[in-house]
């Protein structure tokens, strides 16, 4: 995804870029739980798989919005059930000093968002997207997107 | 006020930086465990510090982009970047402390100041230069 592509955006109708990091153990796992039981949701999100959430840093994230996302979900396993004992503990550190960034730059801070899921909550993982994707339908297109397009 | 381009890219090399990176680091440290006088930090002050720091150094890091090509004055620089003169002359003097920026004479009764180049930047001149 680079910030040169044209917004999909077409016939009026927006459909937002979402990067969602997903932690291999369980939310990457919970992922493939939605599909395999054939959960609807919308397709506007790319899944990037890590081996915790953890490994997300927060220039990942920068760097996304950087290039154009419009929303940015993290999904690791839920606290205490992290595969490396503690990653998810410093992913959740992480994310309200992002959180705030966002706000300082003049992004909403709600475009970036923690959620856990469990490899057996492919119903979950079905409605954090859903949810999540109906939300940044509503707050637009990223400001860095219209930037980039003006 | 500065592309917001530009302030993702000053935003990247915060979170780069150290000062931030350590705060993250110690909040269980900080914020569980007594200091030397036996004080806790609590949460919500740990919070406040750590967005007082991250807003800080974003502010920081714009002010060197902006003096890294040419010298600038403390109102020059809070014109270019939407900030009071006055914030910009106490991060002027931050920097000058830590040695990210330096002297560079005067224009019109004004300081001026420039970032000090870095070591990196001054052996890629000399390699131009001979």
């Amino acid at each position: 995804m680079t910030a040169s592509h044209e917004h999909p955006a077409e016939g009026g109708a927006f459909h937002p870029r979402v990067i969602v990091f997903c932690c291999n153990w369980c939310s990457y796992a919970g992922a493939d739980l939605a599909g395999v039981s054939r959960l609807q949701m919308p397709t506007d999100f790319r899944v990037v798989r890590v081996m915790c959430s953890g490994r997300v840093d927060p220039e990942h994230i920068l760097k996304a919005f950087s290039l154009g996302a419009d929303g940015v979900m993290v999904l690791g396993c839920h606290p205490a059930d992290c595969h490396y004992i503690g990653g998810n503990y410093r992913t959740r550190r992480r994310i309200p000093l992002l959180r705030t960034m966002l706000g300082q730059l003049g992004i909403d801070p709600s475009r970036l968002r923690l959620e856990w899921v469990s490899a057996s909550e492919g119903e979950r993982f079905q409605q954090t997207i859903t949810e999540f994707i109906g939300h940044i339908k509503s707050l637009g297109p990223s400001p860095v997107t219209q930037e980039v397009e003006r | 006020m500065k592309k917001l381009s530009e302030r993702m890219q000053a935003a990247q090399e915060v979170l780069d930086g150290e000062r931030v990176r350590w705060l993250l680091g110690k909040k269980t440290h900080l914020t569980q465990d007594e200091n030397v006088y036996g004080k806790q930090i609590a949460e919500n002050r740990y919070e406040l510090i750590l967005a007082n720091a991250a807003l800080t150094e974003l502010e920081r890091k714009l002010i060197l982009r902006e003096i890294a090509k040419e010298p600038k004055s403390s109102v020059e620089v809070a014109g270019a970047l939407d900030m009071e003169p006055s914030d910009v002359l106490r991060h002027f003097i931050a920097l000058r402390k830590w040695h990210l920026a330096e002297d560079a004479g005067e224009r019109d009764g004004a300081l001026l100041f420039r970032a000090t180049p870095t070591k990196a930047a001054t052996e890629s001149e000399g390699t131009k230069g001979g």
